[in-house]
């Protein structure tokens, strides 16, 4: 490569870094907490469940309790088990038996809703406003969906974005890049501190993070982006037929009838002749189509763990009437290229292939990839503090990082903060719980950087962000204990390993801060404004 | 460090010039890209490929407007290329 390409690329690297990087630091971040956003949800509500929650589920009292509310007849009831949590998702439609009319629903998601399925209680969306969910639907930017879909636009063009600079990357470091791995000069100057661990880390991190950044563009804006040209330009605007061809499995209908079953009989059985028939699989969502109907179908969804296969779900369709089974697909059987690629796009972005040992690790590259992103926009700082810079421009450059640096170093307090504040205050918040989560957390959030801004100092900052984020994670665990009882020890001991995972969690958060605090030096007070960060 | 002023492009025009090919042009080539390869191959398989190996072509169609000195002359050759694809596509 050529001088003028490498300097070319050099800027290409640069310039998309620097644009998407606090952004890409907000959704490494939150992303990496979301890779334990189940057992934070099990955490915040101490609901933890065990691993085959579902086969314990009595879904007959389940549509029991919902027929108390309205005849069920005629209606479909979804019930999915899409997170791993005591609460389900679940529709209920209208019913296909026109003479049964529904009272007007209020608001969109008006025949969605969860249910707990020890309690057998209801919640809809908002009084189900979780802590997980808050931070997993941050790490798509879901809360700046201002303008339509304005919020995933921006985290899908960020991935993109992000995709570039991966490959810039690549291209500027090639020639050397075997022994750049290796070189790490901790005593020199900033410039070459920061330039070695954004090469050697980013080196390391390189497989995980271009896979983070392609998966991330298929996974937001993969479909809002790819097909709206191809729907209209080749299938004419028929949305039916485009949606037809983009699902790779048929999914039949049962014509309504009009006759009511006599008696409807147990839905857990079909659960238990399910589990009979694959004895290990993992069950994921059960549907029931006409219910009381004569042409009733229960429809159950699985997939095997991952230690068996990684690929792969199968369900298994029933008639209620005569018990027999109408539609098969195999959870083993052989997988079409087009669900093996989009579940394996899936997993490799969710990290749920390998239990917490993999997500641990998913969690330490999420939390590099944080790294190396603020140490790439402190080698742009650095690098552009030179005498030959105008004043001007200097200035600039020293405001911006200390934006970036209090805006992304400030995450770690908040959201520990956001933890301790919702095991306190959170228990009987009902529906106005999504609005306490954002004022906690956002309200904190621009507070602190605002302080931190007002320091100058990245050093200040840098410790400030470890030292309260190390007290404030210690508390999330101890707020725990206090208030339902679940200390650490407790929790393991009575295996509520979710919860158990999470107090961990934040203990080590604590302790590997803490020792981070200790480790620090502000070399060279005078000149430097920047100091390193470990990446945990 | 800073990438050396005198090998980058200067005029702001050839700078949109090429973000135009890169983005615009590059996203156009690989939608009329798969439309093509729909008029082939099997639609499910070809519009999940499109889905998540788009981004792969369009960021690679991107990177290769970098290599080209002259912004209009890719740009040029980007809509050239746009316009065969949707020709072919018409044609076929």
């Amino acid at each position: 490569m050529g001088q003028r390409l490498y300097n070319v690329f050099f800027h290409t690297h640069t310039i998309s870094g620097i644009v998407i990087s606090a952004l890409l630091y907000v959704i490494f971040f939150t992303g990496s907490i979301s890779f334990l956003r189940d057992e934070i949800n099990a955490w915040e509500r101490n609901e933890p469940i065990k691993s085959a929650y579902f086969s314990t589920i009595d879904f007959d009292q389940a549509l029991n309790e919902l027929s108390t509310d309205k005849p069920l007849y005629g209606r479909d009831l979804m019930f999915n088990h899409r997170y791993f949590e005591r609460r389900l998702g679940a529709t209920m439609t209208k019913s296909k038996d026109t003479t049964i009319q529904d009272a007007p629903q209020r608001g969109r998601r008006g025949n969605f809703f969860y249910m707990d399925m020890d309690t057998f209680k209801k919640e809809d969306y908002t009084s189900n406003y979780s802590l997980g969910e808050f931070f997993y639907r941050l790490h798509f930017f879901a809360q700046l969906n201002f303008f339509s879909r304005s919020g995933y636009y921006l985290s899908g063009f960020v991935a993109f974005f992000f995709l570039f600079a991966v490959i810039t990357g690549v291209i500027v470091h090639w020639k050397k890049i075997i022994p750049s791995f290796y070189v790490f000069r901790p005593k020199g100057k900033w410039k070459n501190i920061w330039t070695d661990a954004h090469v050697a880390l980013g080196m390391i991190g390189l497989p995980y993070q271009f896979m983070f950044a392609l998966t991330g563009c298929f996974l937001i804006i993969g479909y809002m982006v790819m097909f709206p040209p191809v729907q209209s330009f080749i299938y004419g605007d028929d949305v039916q037929a485009f949606t037809k061809d983009i699902q790779y499995e048929e999914n039949p209908t049962y014509e309504f009838t009009y006759q009511p079953l006599e008696t409807v009989p147990s839905i857990n059985d079909f659960v238990a002749r399910t589990l009979n028939k694959w004895p290990d699989i993992k069950l994921t969502a059960l549907d029931v189509i006409n219910y009381g109907d004569q042409s009733m179908h229960v429809k159950i969804y699985g997939a095997p763990d991952f230690d068996q296969k990684l690929l792969g779900t199968g369900h298994i369709t029933y008639r209620v009437q005569d018990g027999q089974v109408v539609n098969t697909k195999d959870p083993y059987g052989k997988i079409s290229y087009a669900e093996g690629s989009l579940n394996l796009l899936r997993r490799l972005h969710y990290g749920d292939f390998g239990g917490y040992g993999m997500k641990l690790i998913y969690l330490l590259l999420g939390f590099i990839t944080c790294f190396v992103i603020l140490s790439g926009v402190l080698i742009w700082l650095v690098a552009r503090d030179k005498k030959h810079v105008a004043p001007a421009k200097r200035i600039f450059n020293k405001w911006l990082v200390h934006i970036y640096m209090a805006a992304c170093l400030s995450l770690y307090p908040v959201t520990a903060a956001t933890f301790t504040a919702i095991k306190v205050f959170g228990t009987d918040l009902g529906d106005t719980r999504q609005i306490f989560m954002y004022h906690v957390f956002f309200y904190s959030w621009l507070g602190l950087s605002l302080v931190l801004i007002a320091l100058r100092n990245n050093y200040l900052i840098n410790k400030i962000c470890l030292i309260l984020g190390s007290i404030l994670a210690l508390s999330v665990p101890v707020a725990n204990g206090l208030v339902t009882g679940n200390w650490p020890w407790v929790s393991w001991s009575s295996g509520f390993s979710q919860i158990f995972v999470v107090d961990l969690f934040w203990i080590l958060m604590s302790l590997s801060s803490i020792a981070v605090v200790f480790k620090l030096k502000n070399k060279d007070t005078s000149k430097a404004s920047t100091v390193k960060r470990s990446p945990a | 460090m800073p990438a050396n002023k005198k090998h980058l492009t200067r005029s702001p025009w050839q700078r949109l010039a090429k973000l135009i090919a890169g983005f615009v042009g590059g996203y156009c080539i690989t939608q009329l890209l798969f439309m093509l390869i729909l008029k082939f191959a099997a639609p499910t398989e070809t519009l999940i490929t499109l889905q998540y190996a788009g981004f792969a072509v369009w960021v690679t169609l991107f990177l290769v407007v970098y290599l080209v000195e002259n912004g209009y002359k890719i740009l040029a050759l980007y809509a050239l290329l746009c316009a065969v694809l949707y020709s072919l596509i018409n044609l076929i």
